[in-house]
């Protein structure tokens, strides 16, 4: 997309709601491989799981008191075992409450590991930002952090989402690993591109070695359901 | 299937042949009427309306264990209290509110615990 003469604040607009767009597929994207791996645990480990548990209970019934304990409390180990493979649930498919989606989003994509430690103040209630709306956020706070620490989770984070009619605006403060952002040209260089690529502002605070990205998310309308395809008649 | 006389009737819905066997040795050890279904079209041929208890599990071939879930309570608006859906799918599939969740990978205690809470919510326990 190209600017051109008076048309280049609209363009420039558009250009953000095109990469905005992007985000939102990444994020669904990264969703879709989580729901595949949960899948998988389903239908492999967590159906043997259960089958060997229940197999040592049918064992378990024909021994001796002091053996069936031993059993049962090897049970309860491989039950505990197993629940703490299982993966996170969907951000997407948690609730409704937009809230709790972006901090389970935030949680599970972003704090431990894309940052050591993110601080988070998410004020979403009134004007509650559509599930697409914080795809697109989840997306620009993992590529800002990733661009300004690419190797390594940067030290610290602040973020702070306030919904609005119009969208939600964030405001991402981090303070990064390593040397400081502005000695390192080519780590600022990838961090202001991808700034002017989401529509964000950036700025330095070089007394405490942070910097901070802010950034508007507007309102994506929803886009019409499409027509449910007819369930099929027998099983397949 | 298979359906032994004895106590309340049980329906097992796993496509997991292993499963289904494990769950209604196990069931069938207690005392109950197990049968064993492969999907949610052999769940409905056997009847699945007619049963004390629905184990369904929510990932099938086929059709997924919600929609029979959802023909269970259009048929019959009580049915909810006779079914335990079994799954691993954290959040998967939407389902009707309050219809308990056995989270695989489940023991045998967890199994019977949910049997018998649905049997106590649902009437006296025949047994």
């Amino acid at each position: 997309m190209t600017a051109l003469g008076g048309d280049a604040p609209r363009a420039a607009e558009e250009t953000v709601a095109d990469v905005h767009a992007l985000l939102r597929m990444m994020v669904f994207l990264q969703d879709r491989g989580q729901r595949v791996a949960a899948d998988r645990m389903h239908d492999g480990p967590m159906q043997d799981f259960t089958a060997i548990l229940l197999e040592l209970a049918t064992i378990r019934r024909q021994l001796p008191a002091a053996l069936s304990e031993r059993i049962s409390s090897i049970e309860d180990r491989l039950r505990t075992t197993s629940l703490g493979l299982q993966p996170p649930p969907n951000v997407f498919r948690i609730s409704h409450d937009a809230r709790q989606s972006l901090a389970a989003g935030l949680s599970q994509r972003v704090d431990g590991l894309l940052v050591d430690q993110l601080e988070t103040d998410l004020r979403v209630e009134t004007h509650p930002p559509t599930l697409t709306e914080i795809a697109v956020s989840l997306a620009a706070v993992q590529l800002l952090l990733a661009a300004s620490s690419p190797h390594r989770p940067a030290e610290q984070a602040w973020l702070t989402a306030e919904s609005r009619p119009d969208g939600l605006d964030l405001r991402l403060r981090v303070r990064p690993r390593g040397p400081r952002l502005e000695t390192d040209p080519t780590r600022s260089g990838l961090l202001r591109s991808l700034a002017d690529l989401i529509g964000a502002r950036l700025a330095h605070d070089p007394a405490d070695s942070t910097w901070s990205a802010t950034l508007h998310v507007s309102r994506i309308p929803r886009p019409p359901r499409p027509p449910r395809p007819p369930r099929p008649a027998a099983d397949g | 299937m298979n359906a032994p006389t004895g106590g309340p009737r049980v329906l097992v819905v796993d496509d997991n042949e292993m499963l289904r066997e494990l769950v209604e040795r196990i069931l069938v050890t207690e005392g109950f009427q197990v049968t064993a279904a492969n999907s949610v079209g052999e769940a409905l041929a056997a009847g699945a309306v007619d049963f004390d208890v629905v184990l369904v599990d929510l990932r099938l071939g086929g059709r997924p264990g919600s929609d029979l879930v959802t023909e269970l309570c259009r048929a019959d608006p009580t049915a909810s209290r006779r079914i335990v859906v079994l799954t691993g799918a954290w959040g998967a599939e939407p389902l009707p509110a309050g219809i308990p969740v056995l989270a695989k990978p489940f023991t045998a205690d967890g199994l019977l615990a949910a049997v018998h809470a649905v049997l106590r919510h649902a009437g006296p326990d025949p047994r």
